[in-house]
């Protein structure tokens, strides 16, 4: 099998990451010169004053463009990272946040934390209970997809599919209730939006991406034995049944964080982790640090591709992701069809 | 394959007793005592359904079950997850992996409870897959290999998780046999009963073949209906008349010209 170094793989993905976030602060519905905009940025960092740019051209890129970025490289991170390993604990690459149900079951705790719970409660509170739903759908997919002979996709992609169904019919009894100004945000977020970006989500994002990065790097060796099954990894000393609930917390406080900071983006989690395997093979000591870096690139892409595709209006990000990425679910589910007849 | 200086011949390095597997209002198993001491092999037979798996799933504790469990002497859920898994492994019948691990990567998962260097580690994944016969399969896809390919890449794997034992580690093979052509089972066994009587490994193996039994087995337990039926050394229990009471066949015992007995 051929495969490629994860250095060398890592190398290109920085690459690819930095060209991205480039444009990304060039292009636009105002294109800027690349030069006087990563000015404009060290001055933002370091408080000096390099740019050229007129005041406005900089508000551009510090208040518009900088925090999308931001936001985008930690929930793009995120969301390939629980990803990978949501397909780890699953053992089954079709194991996405957002196919399984468990994106959309924290999009309920959002958006009924944006109605009914006022922001001044507590900031957290929508984070909070994004997570908190997110937790329940993951526990209940996973609770109703184990059998005695491991993960039933059967199970798994319907359950997907009733989770979707009940949380579209619960945020949209909830939409009934919401305030015109709510409503307008709300659709918006359920497809997925990066537009929203500020410092505090930037922060929440960035943190939670260090956490899960740490906590997930820690279990790579154990995760790769839980893929050989239950059984044998127990064999191997791995206490199963708690590194199952530690990862089923940490993964949803990945997706809850994630869709409280940019609403329902699906695929990432799917897509990323499946070309990293195919690239430099399906260790997770390789494969989460790298889903990381290539997570943070395609949703960078994805978002620039949204800003620039109708301008000077701009695409729900999500709805770009889900045009990437269906069809590539399609793809994945032709190659496994041989594999569960069942 | 090293192993941690001379490891002596214990008394009953795998002590069961009492243990008892019911499931809902039937019992799967039913076991007063059986021992097995460091350095021996033991076939465990019986018909199909007879309990032998679970025995296996009783002795890891993957199922639930009552009675004692002892390992040196010691309980097993007293013991510590890494250190347990350097004492005890088990070889399942077959092991699917969805992901295109490497054959070699699926034997490195074998380093998972060992605290050793990676340049010794590797030394030794190759070595044991030279034993295992599965070294030509190191670069392959662990999802493309045969079933029998499989199964000895995973047995390198449970070889590399006792490689470091401290004391006797118990090896349990559920039926190592039964997906290799010819040569490959007499290698695996001859590789098991090689284990045992030069590095003091207790073996228990669960075989079909009772001519297999009979070549490479010290003791057998003939297990009927979750219950012990009969213990001892395979010559003396494996008659044609036990044999047509527990399986329904009357096979013919013979002799080859070496003494060894075989069943037809």
């Amino acid at each position: 099998m051929l495969r490629l170094p994860p250095a060398l793989t890592a190398s290109v993905l920085f690459a690819l990451l930095l060209l991205a976030a480039l444009s990304s602060i060039m292009l636009g519905a105002m294109p800027l010169p690349a030069l006087e905009s990563l000015l404009t940025v060290i001055d933002a960092a370091t408080g000096s004053a390099f740019s050229n740019l007129q005041s406005y051209q900089q508000a551009v890129v510090t208040e518009l463009r900088l925090p999308r970025i931001l936001l985008a490289l930690a929930v793009g991170a995120i969301l390939a990272q629980s990803g990978a390993v949501m397909q780890g604990l699953f053992r089954n690459p079709l194991a996405d946040p957002g196919i399984i149900g468990v994106s959309s079951g924290a999009a309920v705790g959002a958006v009924i934390a944006i109605v009914w719970l006022p922001a001044s409660i507590s900031a957290w509170s929508v984070p909070v209970a994004a997570f908190i739903s997110g937790l329940g759908a993951t526990l209940l997919v996973y609770g109703l997809s184990q059998t005695r002979s491991g993960t039933s996709v059967l199970v798994l992609l319907l359950a997907g599919v009733a989770l979707s169904a009940f949380a579209g019919a619960a945020i949209g009894f909830v939409s009934y209730f919401a305030s015109d100004e709510n409503l307008r945000a709300l659709s918006l977020w359920q497809m997925g939006s990066l537009a929203g970006s500020d410092t505090h989500k930037i922060l929440l994002a960035s943190a939670t991406f260090a956490l899960l990065a740490y906590a997930f790097q820690k279990r790579a060796g154990a995760l790769n034995a839980l893929l050989l099954g239950e059984a044998d990894a127990r064999h191997l000393g791995i206490n199963v049944e708690r590194l199952k609930l530690e990862l089923i917390v940490l993964t949803a406080v990945g997706v809850g964080v994630a869709v409280a900071c940019s609403g329902i983006i699906g695929f990432v989690g799917l897509v990323v982790p499946h070309i990293v395997r195919m690239t430099t093979g399906p260790s997770h000591k390789t494969l989460l640090p790298l889903t990381a870096l290539c997570g943070a690139l395609l949703l960078l892409v994805a978002d620039l591709f949204s800003r620039l595709a109708v301008q000077p209006a701009e695409l729900p990000v999500g709805l770009v992701t889900a045009l990437m990425g269906a069809p590539f679910f399609l793809f994945m589910l032709i190659q496994q069809r041989r594999r569960w007849n069942t | 394959m090293t192993l941690k200086k001379n490891i002596k011949a214990e008394k009953a390095m795998l002590h069961l007793s009492n243990l008892h597997v019911q499931v809902g209002t039937k019992s799967l198993l039913n076991l007063d005592n059986l021992e097995l001491k460091a350095g021996e092999v033991m076939g465990v037979l019986g018909p199909n359904g007879a309990g032998k798996s679970t025995l296996f799933k009783a002795i890891t504790g993957t199922i639930e079950n009552e009675g004692r469990v002892l390992l040196h002497g010691k309980p097993r859920q007293d013991w510590q997850h890494k250190a347990l898994a350097q004492h005890l492994g088990v070889l399942a019948q077959s092991s699917e992996l969805t992901f295109p691990f490497l054959a070699q990567e699926v034997v490195a998962l074998g380093l998972t409870p060992l605290t050793i260097g990676h340049k010794e580690g590797w030394q030794l994944i190759y070595n044991l897959m030279e034993h295992t016969d599965c070294r030509h399969l190191a670069e392959r896809s662990y999802p493309s290999l045969s079933g029998g390919e499989r199964q000895r890449v995973q047995l390198a794997r449970v070889l590399l998780q006792l490689s470091q034992a401290q004391s006797a580690p118990l090896l349990m093979l559920d039926e190592p046999t039964s997906a290799q052509d010819l040569g490959q089972q007499h290698g695996i066994l001859s590789l098991a009963r090689d284990l045992a009587k030069n590095r003091g490994y207790a073996v228990l193996v669960i075989l079909h073949d009772l001519n297999q039994a009979l070549q490479y087995c010290d003791h057998c337990c003939l297990i009927d209906n979750g219950e012990i039926a009969l213990q001892g050394e395979p010559e003396t229990i494996l008659t044609p008349e036990t044999i047509e009471r527990h399986w329904q066949y009357l096979p013919e015992k013979i002799h080859m010209s070496s003494g060894q007995p075989i069943l037809i």
